[in-house]
């Protein structure tokens, strides 16, 4: 790291450290720390991940499948054994396959008599609680052992971020994005469950820190690991497929400056390594599927979207189920083949066509509507992100802004006296706005392309690839925890320390996590809802709960989430429903009552009956539950009940959200 | 990093100065009242066991390395 000031920053030692990350002042971290350091850094790494394993590993044997999770496992299980990979189109098929492979080794059994793989017939789901039954109480540990074989992903995405950063910013840097990775409650949550999104996170971070070393060194060999890693990010969620735009826009800017007299040359050169890098990554998603239904020609599809199936089908054909179209047939497009899977084309399809019709409102601040909000993703960070980290952010983006005031010209080269005093380290290493970009856009643009789906506006966990990208640009202030303190570095550490212990204060709740300014789990609701702090995860904190407090009393459940709770080992009946009662008051009989948040909210979605079969929870339905006050919980996103006497409640709230 | 990262050998210390350690644990301390009134009880025995760990990590981390550095600071001063 440099000893030298920059031009304009002080080493007083009471305002900001010159951070060494501004335009060229530094040489990165990219040479070799000291001997001495070496073993140290790679003990706390290791404490971090290991630590990490061990909260992910213990959160995933604590929690009860979620709405998402059994589905991803039947389709993975469908994936190994039968080679067929249409049963869950929206998601690529890398995950789940992982999660499903102990599986297959644990004796679980699949029920596949819903299995259908029609355009537009989303069985997906039914397969899932199919799954369910079929396991029974097993259920849990066939998902606990699943969850487990996902921790390696989540290990990836914090050794990504400790590379990135210890090369970009030195080895305090990696050590502080490692740890914030380790400790995000977001990362926390989504790390011990069934579902792509940590691996999206963790091979998107991956692939683009090879890629920014290829940038830095373009060479054919660190194309074509690119193209690899790449091909492999794709196979975890679709939402990646915007790097095969965004990595040559982001070559182009990292060449604009570039003076060398042989550029033609260069350029013609690296643009070859591109192109090859996309290729490799192109035949990797089609060896993830099995080459099966590569190359198939554009006009033989079957679509279900508007979008790629035209007027056939959509509002003005009342998107019916089943139907098709295909808006390439009659055009010259027809006959071009599509060099990538054909459910991996039809994924992306069906995806289109949930955004464009979900059939179930969105949620935001106490409203529903029918549609999403541009916003909503925007809203969810500020309730979602522990403050720490929000702190950390605004430093770090005064170190930022503080080194491009600091009067050296991007690309200039240092002065004789910095040099003189530098560790000697190669040009190739220093660190310009241009690494910063490669840094910062990505996560741009996922934030673009999440909230301009305004279909619906459902999960912040969509936004989670952005994040390690965030992580390992706030790393820098890592460099300013040096022997001599400064204001930016005490405050640098005490907003690390508060996203810590705001984070592990909700562990091992971390799905349910709402910062200080969202009031906390307890009032996330009165924000978000869905997947945000329900997902059906607390079932089991319920069955724990009434078993030291039931005693005789009946238990009457509205539970968020199309699994079979009986299934699963618990006695129950549906309590009643207001439109059951033509909204007219209701009167509770003595039992005990657990309640989804999401359900006291008012959204609509199906729920068990207790009896084997399935029920709809319309608009409102239990609503009523927050005129009264619960007695306990279980975890945050279930609420119970205990209702001694015959008690009339009115059906409806008066519309506002009251917290129980 | 400023100039005083340097180890004896004259290249740049990265090790993590244990002011670092101690005014994360302090701050962790300081924080968990208000945590507490924000976030309210645990809602289930594995969040209490963490929350009385992590406190109680804070805590000792907090008075160690606070010892540890007064007892050097009283070694070097005559």
């Amino acid at each position: 790291m440099s000893n030298q000031t920059q031009k304009g920053c002080e080493e007083t030692g009471t305002g900001f450290e010159p951070t060494c990350a501004g335009p060229v002042d530094t040489v990165s971290a990219g040479a070799t720390a000291p001997a001495a350091s070496q073993p140290r850094t790679l003990a706390i790494l290791c404490t971090l991940l290991l630590a990490h394993s061990g909260m992910l590993a213990w959160g995933a044997s604590r929690q009860s499948p979620t709405l998402d999770e059994p589905a991803h496992l039947a389709a993975g299980m469908t994936h190994w054994q039968l080679g067929r990979f249409d049963l869950y189109r929206v998601n690529p098929p890398f995950p789940r396959m992982i999660a499903a492979l102990p599986l297959l080794f644990a004796g679980a059994k699949t029920d596949l008599h819903n299995y259908s793989c029609v355009p537009g017939i989303g069985h997906t789901f039914e397969v899932g609680k199919d799954f369910v039954a079929a396991n029974g109480e097993r259920t849990l540990w066939l998902v606990v052992f699943a969850r487990w074989a996902c921790i390696p992903f989540s290990l990836v995405g914090a050794l990504a971020c400790f590379l990135w950063a210890k090369k970009m910013f030195g080895p305090r840097a990696g050590l502080l994005a490692a740890a914030l990775w380790c400790f995000s409650p977001n990362i926390l949550a989504h790390g011990q469950l069934v579902t792509p999104d940590i691996a999206a996170a963790a091979f998107g971070l991956a692939s683009t820190y090879v890629f920014w070393n290829w940038l830095r060194q373009p060479t054919w060999l660190g194309a074509i690991a690119a193209g690899l890693l790449l091909g492999v990010a794709e196979l975890t969620k679709t939402t990646l497929l915007l790097f095969f735009l965004l990595w040559p826009l982001l070559w182009a800017v990292y060449r604009l400056s570039r003076t060398d007299k042989r550029f033609a040359l260069v350029w013609m050169r690296e643009i070859g390594m591109i192109v090859i890098l996309q290729a490799v990554a192109v035949y990797v998603i089609n060896a993830g599927y099995g080459f099966d239904g590569s190359c198939q020609t554009l006009g033989s599809f079957y679509f279900v979207s508007q979008a790629f199936a035209g007027k056939a089908v959509g509002k003005e054909a009342g998107f019916r189920v089943g139907v098709t179209g295909n808006r390439f047939a009659d055009s010259w497009m027809a006959n071009l083949p599509v060099p990538l899977p054909s459910d991996y084309l039809l994924g992306m399809d069906a995806q289109r066509r949930d955004f464009e019709d979900f059939g179930r409102p969105s949620y935001l601040r106490g409203k529903f509507q029918d549609s999403g909000w541009w916003y909503y993703y925007l809203y969810a960070l500020t309730v979602k992100v522990p403050l720490g980290i929000w702190c950390l952010t605004s430093i770090a983006a005064c170190t930022t802004f503080r080194n491009c005031l600091g009067g050296l010209s991007p690309g200039s080269p240092p002065s004789d006296s910095q040099i003189a005093t530098h560790e000697t380290r190669p040009k190739e290493d220093w660190i310009s706005w241009r690494d910063h970009v490669v840094l910062l856009l990505p996560p741009a643009a996922i934030l673009i392309v999440v909230s301009s789906q305004t279909g619906f506006s459902h999960h912040f966990r969509y936004l989670l690839p952005a994040f390690p990208f965030v992580f390992v640009w706030i790393s820098q202030i890592g460099q300013s925890f040096g022997a001599k303190k400064s204001v930016a570095s005490v405050l640098a550490v005490c907003a690390f320390a508060w996203a810590v212990a705001s984070s592990l204060a909700a562990y091992p709740h971390s799905l349910s996590y709402f910062n200080e300014l969202a009031g906390g789990p307890r009032n996330g609701h009165n924000h978000l809802i869905n997947s945000n702090i329900d997902w059906g995860q607390d079932l089991w904190e319920l069955k724990r709960w009434l078993k030291e407090n039931q005693g005789n009393k009946p238990l009457r459940m509205a539970y968020d989430c199309y699994l079979d709770a009986a299934a699963l080992g618990l006695k129950f009946s549906l309590p009643p429903r207001s439109s059951d009662n033509d909204r007219r008051a209701i009167t509770l009989s003595p039992a005990l009552y657990a309640v989804s948040v999401n359900f006291l909210k008012g959204y609509p979605f199906g729920l068990s009956t207790g009896a084997g079969d399935m029920a709809y929870a319309h608009r409102d339905d239990f609503s009523y539950f927050q005129t009264l006050k619960p007695i306990a919980m279980a975890g945050y996103s279930i609420y119970i009940y205990e209702i001694d006497v015959p008690t009339v409640v009115p059906s409806k709230c008066d519309g506002r959200s009251r917290s129980p | 990093m400023n100039n005083q990262d340097v180890a004896a050998d004259g290249k740049q210390d990265h090790r993590i100065p244990l002011w670092v350690v101690e005014v994360g644990c302090w701050t962790t301390v300081l924080l968990a009242p208000f945590l507490y009134w924000v976030n309210g009880p645990a809602v289930s025995t594995d969040q209490l066991v963490m929350r009385i760990v992590v406190l109680g990590l804070a805590l000792l981390g907090g008075i160690a390395i606070r010892s540890v550095r007064w007892q050097c600071r009283r070694s070097v001063t005559p």
